[in-house]
């Protein structure tokens, strides 16, 4: 045990027995073991972030739309035995709410996306929520009412606003019973109704969900950076479905089955319908295994290419560490002749002063994991707004240990064949040196 | 008596064969022996105590230790440098940016000997020859004489059977000389083998036996 100790400081005594050759070699790993870390914790925790996204998803639900939504195929599925539910949404197209001149003459205009509801939602209001992945979510009503049936088949001119786009349109904060006027952003000669403003009275307050907080960030993120003169919030109304407009619209199903087994029943009839109208376009179909399959083929290339840079970064700073290293071990020389004339063996020697660069290379990838750490962290919001590149960083132990293994692998690749070269030393000759 | 080392019959050059340093080489000494090797500057007195150490390979001849041969560069030549060898160089060869403590641990690291007793002889050791002050030290600070007392604790440390000690009081002073000279013949009386090679003949006085190396030749005087 003792000696053991006495083993550990002789290692790192010998780590820092030459200053320049300990920050070199330090420099060296802590470069490629940062680079390796930021890679690692980048691609891994968008990718991870994608498949939560996506595991989200009930795995009994699917979204069903088309570019020219065919009723007959939706019929089929509404029909078949084990849908539990169905419901109708047209995907949000938007409306302008607000347009005004900014001081600094930008051009800031409000637009509402508007979702149409096909059902009573006076509990609650699923919907498909665009970005950054579809799957619905229930949100609850916090006050006033939901869309009723009756509101629906009459078209009425009512909305439900979420919590933000309440909090962002009313200065009060108390929206309820308070109209909202939109325009319309396209201008069809002779359809005078359908470029009407629409006034709608507002009922109902439903909970943000679950994107609510991102939703002005990634909004502006997108819009910002490509119309520099424009600032652009998409707010989101629940409207009745027959308010939307129906050419601007396109049209989502959602599905909920309560089996497997009527789900892939489902997904097989689609495909069916699918192959015998191939030339007339086809359903495109979104659950949570078409998310997951998309979200691999998306990230996938990304992650390799980095892989592959970060592999030739960490081939780079090795062999730099190892003509380091060869270059640097006069110093050693005594030392090494000196423990081979009490017994050892070029092995132990070797070992050794692998080992030193090894616990080196760990304690650097500990330190530069910490930075890339708090650096992926810093950079979260950043690489979001400017890239739409959507992740949350998290701390995950595989991340530090693996780091470190990278650390340990680098270094000690990279001194083993300097080590074996001065620990086969002459120690007769190595004297006469002095 | 038995012999404890013996050289039969051995050669060394260095060039490849160019220039021959021993030639020819006959050498025993006997277990629990002191004995002193003098001769002029470059007459191969290091050469020899290398090939004794197990550090360099003879050109012809035969390595005998206790009876059996022994090949310098070989697992049995580890083993005995390990075990049996103390080695004091002329240049005393202590690790520069070790403590004194640390440089003579080192010696105890490759040894089987229990850690906890070296340390404990080391502190003897430091005692004896008066470095418990400097044992925190690093050896880059030391004098001379420092240097070669450290390195002297560092041969003796693991108490090897035979000590071979190169110019062990080159550049000293007279104190440090004899302090040294104490040293290393009370080692011989507690039953070790000791050889030094040296140029003043007459602190070690009193020896079993004394050589001279004089072309490549050893001579009892
Ligand atoms: N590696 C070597 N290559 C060539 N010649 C060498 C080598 N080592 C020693 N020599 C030569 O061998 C001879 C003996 O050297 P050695 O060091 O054994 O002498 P020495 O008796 O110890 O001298 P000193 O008293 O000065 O220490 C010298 O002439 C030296 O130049
Ligand atoms: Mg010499």
């Amino acid at each position: 045990m003792r000696k053991l100790l006495f083993g550990l400081k002789q290692l790192w005594l010998g780590i820092t027995a030459q200053r320049i050759r300990f920050a070199l070699t330090s420099i060296g790993l802590c470069l490629g073991a940062f680079l390796f870390s930021s890679g690692l914790i980048l691609s891994d925790s968008w990718y991870r972030t994608q498949m939560e996204e996506a595991e989200r998803i009930p795995s009994n639900t699917m979204l069903v739309s088309g570019q020219n939504t065919r009723i007959d195929g939706i019929r089929l599925l509404q029909n078949l035995e084990g849908t539990d539910y169905s419901i109708f949404m047209q995907e949000e197209y938007s409306r302008t709410l607000l347009r005004t001149q900014l001081p600094g003459a930008k051009e800031f205009s409000v637009k509402a996306n508007l979702i149409g509801l096909t059902g009573e939602s006076n509990k609650g209001i699923t919907k498909s929520i665009h970005s950054p992945d579809y799957y619905p979510a229930e949100m609850e009503i916090v006050r006033g009412r939901g869309i009723l049936n009756a509101d629906i088949q009459k078209g009425a001119f009512v909305a439900v606003i979420d919590e933000l786009t309440e909090r962002v349109l009313f200065e009060d904060h108390d929206a309820l019973g308070k109209t909202v006027t939109l325009y319309s952003d396209t201008m069809r000669p002779g359809q005078e109704d359908l470029n009407r403003p629409l006034s709608l009275k507002i009922v109902g307050i439903a909970k943000n969900s679950y994107y609510a907080d991102e939703q002005p960030y990634l909004l502006r993120s997108r819009y910002n950076s490509s119309n520099n003169n424009q600032i652009l919030l998409q707010l989101c109304l629940y409207v009745p479905e027959p308010l939307l407009d129906e050419d601007l619209c396109r049209k989502v199903y959602a599905f909920t089955f309560d089996s497997e087994e009527s789900y892939r029943e489902a997904k097989r009839l689609i495909s069916d319908i699918n192959f015998q109208y191939r030339y007339f376009g086809v359903y495109s179909l979104q659950s949570r295994e078409t998310l997951i399959a998309q979200t691999e083929m998306i990230t996938a290339p990304v992650r390799r290419t980095a892989d592959l840079v970060i592999l030739m970064v960490l081939v780079l700073s090795g062999l730099t560490i190892m003509s380091i290293l060869f270059f640097s071990t006069k110093d050693r020389l005594t030392e090494i002749a000196v423990r081979k004339t009490f017994g050892a063996s070029t092995a132990e020697i070797t070992l050794q002063l692998v080992s030193e660069a090894g616990l080196l290379g760990m304690l650097c990838s500990a330190a530069a994991f910490g930075a890339a750490f708090v650096l992926s962290m810093a950079l979260q919001n950043y690489i979001r707004e400017q890239f739409d590149i959507y992740y949350h960083v998290r701390f995950r132990l595989h991340y530090l240990l693996s780091t470190m293994l990278v650390g340990l692998t680098l270094a000690s690749l990279s001194s083993l064949i300097p080590a074996f070269y001065a620990a086969r030393l002459q120690v007769v000759k190595t004297m006469r040196l002095e | 008596m038995s012999e404890l080392i013996e050289l039969c019959d051995v050669c060394k050059s260095y060039d490849k064969g160019k220039s021959f340093v021993l030639q020819h080489l006959n050498f025993a000494m006997e277990k629990g022996s002191i004995a002193t090797i003098q001769g002029r500057s470059g007459s191969g007195k290091s050469t020899l105590l290398n090939l004794l150490g197990l550090l360099d390979k003879l050109d012809t001849g035969r390595y005998i230790f206790e009876g059996k041969e022994v090949k310098a560069g070989g697992r049995q030549a580890r083993l005995l440098r390990r075990e049996i060898i103390g080695f004091i160089f002329q240049n005393y060869a202590l690790i520069e940016n070790c403590s004194i403590q640390d440089n003579i641990l080192i010696a105890g690291q490759y040894s089987g000997t229990d850690f906890g007793i070296i340390r404990h002889r080391m502190s003897s050791l430091l005692e004896k020859l008066s470095l418990q002050e400097l044992a925190d030290k690093k050896s880059v600070y030391l004098s001379g004489g420092e240097k070669q007392r450290a390195a002297i604790a560092r041969a003796l440390v693991k108490e090897p059977e035979l000590v071979l000690a190169d110019e062990p009081t080159g550049n000293l002073d007279e104190t440090n000389a004899l302090i040294i000279n104490q040293v290393l013949k009370e080692y011989a009386s507690e039953g070790h083998t000791v050889l030094i090679v040296t140029h003043n003949p007459h602190i070690f006085n009193n020896v079993h036996r004394r050589f001279k190396l004089e072309g490549g030749e050893l001579k009892e005087i």
